[in-house]
């Protein structure tokens, strides 16, 4: 019991600023590691999830839009979807939804049934009109790569170009506010 | 795997370090109070290796979780609250742990008040991620 002795005198304390600061140190880097990992897996997310194309995107009949619909589609998007998406859709909890390379009615199942344990099901909320507003907002945020951009300016001609310069300008106008969560 | 089972094991190793990190809290706020120098030296030691086993149990904890979510570090609603409670509670338990294991454990010697009081501070912390963690399985 003598190394218990309180009234020994103390080995020089390592707890010192150094300790401190290494402590400092370690905690910051695994917040780094946190967060770098986090960046990693939404990185592998959005590569895996919706940004990979279905192949019938390129046979269907491409889903009618103009400024005005695209509008109507942002609307809705920012009272039903910008809360998991972002108000700029660029993500948040849910994916990234620029560039988006899956088929209109990819885009119309994953609304209307949602993914399980991901995403709800807004079937009872919207109908066919919004989606199709919101599908047309969503071709409006891009469409992935240079390929399929051609593909779709071929087939929409300058409709596509007045519809994505109207999305822009609505997300400069409105900012990224968002109506409060019903 | 899918990210079902990403939250079962969520759900499975993140228990360990909030009752490893409030027993080390406990244990070594008994050891600051306690008289008898044996059993303070049991009780800070005690504190020393839960602290230790709690920092490594965040690491699955935080992994499992951040892999659940696909990579989402603060979320909305119940979630947001509740990656406000656990990104400090991490750091500082990764921190807190360092530190002990470089100023080696409390044997002959009383913890110092700013220690307990950083460790009390963790453990509300944790305890307030569980909260919300809750909320979230229960709530949605």
């Amino acid at each position: 019991m003598n190394n218990l002795d309180e009234s020994r005198p103390r080995p020089a304390s390592p707890a010192g600023g150094k300790s401190i600061a290494l402590a400092i140190l370690a905690a910051a880097l695994a917040l780094a590691s946190a967060f770098g990992l986090s960046m990693g897996l939404r990185r592998v997310e959005s590569q895996t999830s919706h940004q990979q194309p279905t192949p019938e995107v390129w046979f269907e009949s491409p889903t009618p839009t103009s400024p005005a619909l695209v509008a109507q589609g942002r609307t809705l998007f920012l009272a039903s979807c910008a809360h998991c998406h972002g108000a700029d859709a660029r993500g948040d909890e849910g994916p990234d939804l620029h560039d988006v390379r899956v088929s209109d009615r990819y885009i119309a199942h994953l609304i209307t049934h949602g993914i399980p344990h991901e995403m709800p099901s807004f079937a009872k909320k919207h109908g066919a009109a919004d989606i199709t507003a919101l599908t047309a907002y969503l071709r409006s945020l891009g469409n992935g790569s240079a390929f399929y951009c051609l593909v779709v300016r071929l087939r929409h001609g300058a409709r596509w170009t007045a519809t994505r310069s109207t999305s822009m300008s609505l997300m400069k106008t409105n900012g990224t506010r968002m109506p409060p969560r019903p | 795997m899918n990210n079902e089972m990403w939250a079962k094991l969520h759900g499975a190793t993140v228990h360990f370090p909030i009752a490893l990190i409030l027993c080390s809290g406990v244990m070594d706020a008994s050891g600051f109070c306690w008289p008898g120098l044996a059993t303070r030296r049991g009780l800070n030691v005690a504190g020393y290796w839960t602290l230790m086993l709690g920092a490594l149990g965040t690491v699955p904890a935080v992994v499992s979780g951040l892999v659940m979510s696909n990579g989402v570090m603060l979320g909305h609603d119940a979630m947001r609250f509740h990656h406000l409670f656990v990104w400090p509670a991490f750091a500082l338990i990764v921190g807190l742990a360092v530190w002990r294991a470089l100023a080696g454990d409390f044997a002959t010697r009383k913890p110092p008040a700013g220690y307990l009081a950083t460790v009390g501070l963790a453990t509300a912390l944790i305890m307030g991620a569980g909260y919300w963690g809750g909320e979230m399985m229960l709530g949605h």
